[in-house]
């Protein structure tokens, strides 16, 4: 299990990252979502230890790795802005690193590059952006680690690659019992594979939860009533964001929505009631809403 | 057990890293081999020029190369995805600097081998005693610094820094020491700096000059260069630790490393400028000196910062800096202060000199630092061809302390002038074994300089006209010892048309007259101070007319190796019983 324990880090005056703590058990798909700019890659890059924290510290398996720097062998970075050694093909690569990576599978390199049709011995700096980020991913895969750190791998990549990509990876964490943490702006993609999923908005954790547990805490009811509602505060339901549309009330809360259709009940003549299902982008919206993010009126 | 294997990757990483480099040892071959075997070869040239060029090239190619094989630490996405590999940092640098360890040692072999085809001297492999420490240390500090920066030109030009960082500490000392020559009568930078690199600051160790100097090496060799690896190593390894990874890009990583470069290279251009203008007054050079410290530190922030607002704190950290640098060259001109008006008892002085030589005087200091103790100075193989005089006598020391006296009081003295007269050393070799040396410059002033004329002459011609100084200035007509072992032939030389009249004539002819000669001469000059610190002007020195009539002596010792020019003697009036053997009128 992967374990960030208050990880906290200031560049400059800035703090980027605040008392981060995030939980990624083994064989589970960990979902890191957030605005642009809340962090995502320095937290990637501080898991991997590339960037050193101020405080707080990572831990696997009950191993600090930041006093213990040989865990890192287990995990591999697949980084959203890609680098590739100087006139390195992707065999070449595969050489090299198999200098470092003890459990690297030349079996599962040769699938990989079969089943993604990657030209092995094509200079990789000359790929297009998708290729080369099929490189990195045939490579993350073979290298057969215990973490696997993807940052915005899937971006750029058409749905047809996109699916391949899920399928092994899918795949892997099942076999191997891999943790996966995936940062991404692509919440439909996360949507369907992700396990767990982090909320991130500038700097912060605010919402760590089981992907289904989420949906299931927050969800969106429309209705329709006799007379003008008025928002209301109960021990059973929050209402996080009304919005009304012609005669129909949309509201999105959390807590139990049978008590919010009693309440509705009781208190109004309700014409109308469906509860509608939420995905992760819609929660996300939600979650970041709740801080202000995204809620600025334009003043045209 | 697994541990043990992801640690035993250094070696596959580093055949790896050669590997990469296989373009690099072909082109550098042919470089190499091109510039220093086949071009002096067919073109017939001067080979040695040709193998030094060679090294040159060889400097550039391994610094280039550390600078592209250190280059991952300066791009975000090199450095995350070299960092993200079960290969540390430590040893990412490491195999890096084995690698070009080997490298170099490949093509230092290439240039030894030219040598050896061009069949250069032995002196020549005396180099090897500072270009192979030089290109050690080189690629270190190459690593050292791409680690400091966050830029590859920027790593560049730092390695350069580092490399010269301790001369820039020297000229900064030395700007300290030019403020207290300016401030406090009697002190000479050079001598202090002098005096200070000789005992404490010895930077021709450090850099191992001396040794292609001396032309060998010793335990020490190897000490100052173990020391001094591991020094770099030692703070390489700190620095790596502590690297801030998310300053990559910027110019500096470590903002305690660019303040501390700020600060520095804010003191040079100061220090440039007062070196330049040795003339100036002191307020000026101050006032000037403070505005362009101020001026460079402002200028080098705003490059590092890519910004020309500049930080409350870089405002804080060059004033406490200024005001560090202030006390300490406040102390050095106090300490200098209240040893100006010293003059030591002629009881305890050993040795002393007075001239304008400082820099013989400097040589014969270190020489005798070097050899702990020398019997005679004025044997010294230095001044038996320049004749510095150094005074043991105790009238002639005393003489010295006067005139010593007489220049703190007074610094006037009118005569032409010229750089080289304007300047007066004193020094002392005590017998407690300490030395004093003090420089002073003249105020020449013609038309207010009587007093000052007077008594520096009265005391100077004492000591010109001593029989030491004659003994010293021609040991071979004085010193038995000196002259048994040794043939001296003498050509007299007509002054006018360059005519010798007689030829190799042996010293043992003449001595005898030309001892009565100068036993018998007495400079009383009206400007016998001159006349002193100019110590090549004394008897049978000085020029004289240019007529058919007048001649000079050319003296000359001939040795096992050849001729050797030892002196001249202008035949003036004061050499009649030489001139009546010579039948010359």
């Amino acid at each position: 299990m992967l374990k960030i324990n208050d990880l906290s880090k200031k560049f400059g005056d800035l703090q980027v990252l605040k008392n981060i703590n995030i939980n990624a058990e083994s064989g589970q798909i960990y979902g890191l979502v957030g605005s642009n700019g809340c962090g995502k890659t320095t937290l990637l890059k501080h898991i991997m230890n590339i960037y050193k924290s101020d405080g707080g510290y990572v831990d696997y398996d009950g191993n600090n790795v930041y006093e213990n720097m040989d865990i890192i062998k287990d995990f591999y970075y697949v980084q959203d802005n890609l680098y590739f050694p100087y006139q390195y093909s992707l065999n070449k690569l595969f050489q090299y690193e198999k200098l470092m990576y003890q459990n690297i599978s030349q079996e599962k390199f040769d699938d990989l590059t079969k089943f993604f049709n990657i030209d092995i011995n094509k200079n990789l700096n000359k790929m297009s952006k998708g290729q080369r980020k099929q490189a990195a991913f045939v490579m993350a895969i073979s290298a057969q680690p215990k973490v696997l750190l993807l940052d915005e791998i899937v971006d750029g990549l058409d749905a047809v690659i996109k699916r391949k990509f899920w399928e092994i990876l899918i795949k892997e964490v099942m076999d191997r019992e891999m943790t996966v943490i995936i940062s991404s702006h692509d919440l439909k993609e996360l949507d369907n594979i992700c396990d767990k999923v982090g909320i991130m908005h500038e700097g912060k954790i605010l919402r760590e939860e089981n992907l289904e547990k989420m949906k299931n805490e927050t969800k969106r009811v429309q209705f329709a009533i006799d007379g003008e509602f008025k928002a209301v505060q109960s021990k059973e339901f929050i209402l996080i964001k009304t919005v009304q549309i012609g005669s129909i009330y949309i509201c999105t809360l959390t807590g139990n929505s049978k008590a919010f259709k009693e309440y509705l009940q009781n208190n109004y003549k309700l014409l109308l009631f469906d509860e509608l299902s939420m995905n992760l982008e819609e929660i996300f919206i939600t979650e970041l809403g709740g801080v202000g993010y995204g809620t600025e009126q334009n003043k045209k | 057990m697994e541990l043990n294997k992801i640690k035993s990757n250094f070696m596959p990483l580093l055949m790896n890293s050669i590997k990469g480099k296989r373009n690099w040892y072909f082109i550098s071959t042919i470089i190499i081999l091109v510039t220093t075997l086949l071009v002096p070869a067919i073109l017939k040239a001067d080979a040695e020029f040709f193998v030094f060029f060679g090294i040159v090239e060889l400097f550039i190619i391994v610094y280039l190369n550390c600078l592209i094989d250190n280059s991952f630490l300066h791009s975000d996405s090199k450095l995350a995805y070299y960092l993200s590999k079960p290969a540390s940092l430590k040893k990412l640098i490491t195999v890096s600097i084995v690698s070009n360890l080997i490298f170099t040692c490949f093509l230092l072999f290439l240039s030894v081998i030219s040598m050896i085809f061009h069949s250069l001297p032995d002196e020549i492999y005396y180099a090897y005693y500072l270009i192979i420490p030089w290109l050690i240390t080189g690629i270190i500090l190459s690593a050292l610094s791409s680690v400091l920066t966050g830029n590859t030109i920027m790593a560049g030009l730092m390695t350069i820094f580092n490399f010269v960082l301790p001369w820039i500490l020297y000229v900064i000392i030395m700007f300290v020491f030019s403020i207290v020559e300016n401030i406090v009568l009697g002190f000479s930078a050079d001598v202090l700096m002098e005096t200070f690199t000789s005992v404490f600051y010895k930077l021709d160790y450090l850099y191992f000059i001396k040794y292609v100097e001396k032309g060998s090496f010793d335990i020490y060799y190897l000490l100052i260069l173990i020391v001094i690896v591991a020094v770099l190593l030692f703070i390489l390894s700190k620095c790596m630790k502590r690297r801030k990874n998310e300053n990559t890009g910027n110019f500096m990583v470590f903002d305690g490393y660019k303040y501390f470069v700020s600060l520095l290279a804010s003191l040079i251009l100061p220090a440039a400028f007062t070196s330049m203008t040795p003339e100036s007054g002191v307020t000026g050079k101050i006032f000037i000196s403070i505005v362009l410290a101020v001026l460079s530190y402002y200028i080098i922030i705003a490059v590092l910062e890519k910004s020309f607002r500049i930080s409350f704190f870089s405002i804080k950290l060059f004033a406490i800096f200024m005001m560090v640098f202030i006390i300490i060259t406040s102390g050095t001109v106090l300490f200098a202060n209240n040893n100006k008006n010293f003059v030591p008892k002629a009881e305890d002085v050993k040795m002393a000199y007075v001239g304008n030589n400082a820099y013989a005087i400097r040589q014969i200091n270190s020489s005798i630092n070097e050899n702990k103790e020398v019997e005679n100075p004025n044997d010294m193989e230095y001044h038996q061809y320049e004749k510095t005089a150094l005074f043991k006598e105790i009238e002639n020391i005393k003489s010295i302390t006067e005139l010593h006296k007489e220049l703190l009081t007074n610094q006037n003295y009118g005569f032409e002038e010229s750089y080289y007269s304007s300047n007066i050393v004193i020094a002392y070799w005590m017998k407690d074994g300490s030395y004093i040396i003090r420089s002073y410059k003249l105020n020449v002033d013609n038309e207010n300089s009587d007093d000052g004329n007077k008594n520096k002459d009265l005391i100077a011609e004492k000591i010109i006209n001593s029989k030491e100084l004659k003994n010293i200035q021609y040991s071979y007509l004085y010193d038995e010892n000196y002259y048994k072992n040794k043939t001296f032939y003498i050509d007299v030389v007509n002054n006018k048309n360059g005519d010798i009249v007689v030829k190799n004539m042996n010293l043992n002819n003449i001595r005898e007259y030309l001892i009565k000669d100068v036993d018998d001469s007495f400079v009383k000059s009206d400007d016998a101070f001159r006349t002193l610190i100019y110590s090549d002007m004394f008897y049978g020195k000085e020029a004289i007319e240019v007529n058919e009539n007048s001649y000079y002596l050319e003296i000359r010792e001939e040795t096992k190796n050849g001729v050797l020019y030892f002196n001249q003697i202008y035949l003036n009036d004061d050499f009649k019983n030489t001139k009546e053997f010579l039948n010359l009128k």
